[in-house]
């Protein structure tokens, strides 16, 4: 009996090793897809075109006219521009 | 007693992963919010620039002149300088433009083409967020990286006022508009020069 017990606990530490090996390799996995999808560039470079275009042009569109536009301050057609 | 002890080291791998991709979320909104404030203050320093720029003088040139000297005073101003010298921030001074910001900025281009009267007149320059481009350990950059190499974050700030007429270009006008008038009638050439003023109120 306390040949088994001593037993047991040796294998309480080789799963603690199999469940670090798999954390680890999970935290690799992960770090792994977010470098190669550009997860963290996507998070900022995606609304970035509207946000710089809010900067620029003051609309969220990029490509829209600028509001010193003169279809913009000028409008013979009210609404309808 | 032994093994609950070496379970609690578990915990400190997730506690890394976890700090490190809460952290990087941190940083980001950190650099964002930077990046939004410094845009206003950008905004501000051509806004002023442009004011300037705006007013009436006796040339085109001290109007240049005026504006330019607002744009260096505020960029150099002790409050605001360290932003962009610290490198968080860079304003390009390739693109930097007082005057017609058609000719300077790629995106405004095509509003030359459209109309020739659709001007825009006065300050912009290129503000660059550095603060933006970083990489997170472990997870990656936060820039997109394409064949071309890494896109930036940056966007052309200005503002457009507009120009008033200068003294000389008032005074230039009303001689113009006064042969076009002598040219109308031969007796009106022939009025005694010395009854006739051209009241100029510094303004056309």
């Amino acid at each position: 009996m306390v040949n088994l017990a001593k037993s047991q606990r040796g294998q309480i530490a080789v799963e603690m090793v199999l469940l670090i090996a798999l954390s680890i390799g999970i935290f690799i996995g992960i770090s792994s897809i977010f470098r190669e999808k550009q997860y963290f560039a996507s998070i900022l470079s995606k609304p970035w075109t509207a946000i710089s275009a809010m900067i620029q042009d003051g609309v969220w569109i990029p490509g829209e006219l600028h509001p010193n536009h003169r279809n913009r301050w000028v409008s013979v057609d009210g609404e309808k521009q | 007693m032994k093994t609950l002890r070496s379970q609690s080291g578990l915990v400190t791998l997730d506690y890394l992963f976890a700090f490190i991709l809460v952290g990087g979320f941190s940083m980001l909104l950190f650099a964002l919010s930077t990046t939004l404030a410094t845009v206003e203050i950008v905004q501000y320093i051509t806004y002023s620039s442009a004011r300037n720029f705006y007013a009436s003088h006796v040339t085109p040139k001290r109007q240049y002149d005026l504006a330019q000297k607002k744009y260096t005073e505020l960029v150099n101003n002790p409050v605001l300088s360290p932003l962009f010298k610290n490198g968080w921030f860079t304003l390009d001074q390739r693109a930097f433009t007082i005057g017609s910001v058609t000719k300077t900025n790629p995106d405004f281009q095509r509003y030359r083409q459209d109309d020739a009267n659709n001007l825009f007149h006065g300050t912009a320059v290129f503000l660059t967020a550095n603060v933006l481009d970083f990489n997170v350990p472990f997870f990656g950059p936060t820039t997109r990286i394409t064949e071309g190499g890494r896109e930036g974050y940056g966007a052309y700030i200005g503002s457009y006022l507009g120009r008033e007429s200068t003294f000389l270009e008032c005074e230039e006008m009303m001689k113009t508009r006064w042969q076009a008038i002598q040219s109308l009638d031969p007796s009106y050439s022939q009025a005694n020069a010395r009854f006739i003023y051209v009241p100029s109120d510094n303004g056309c």
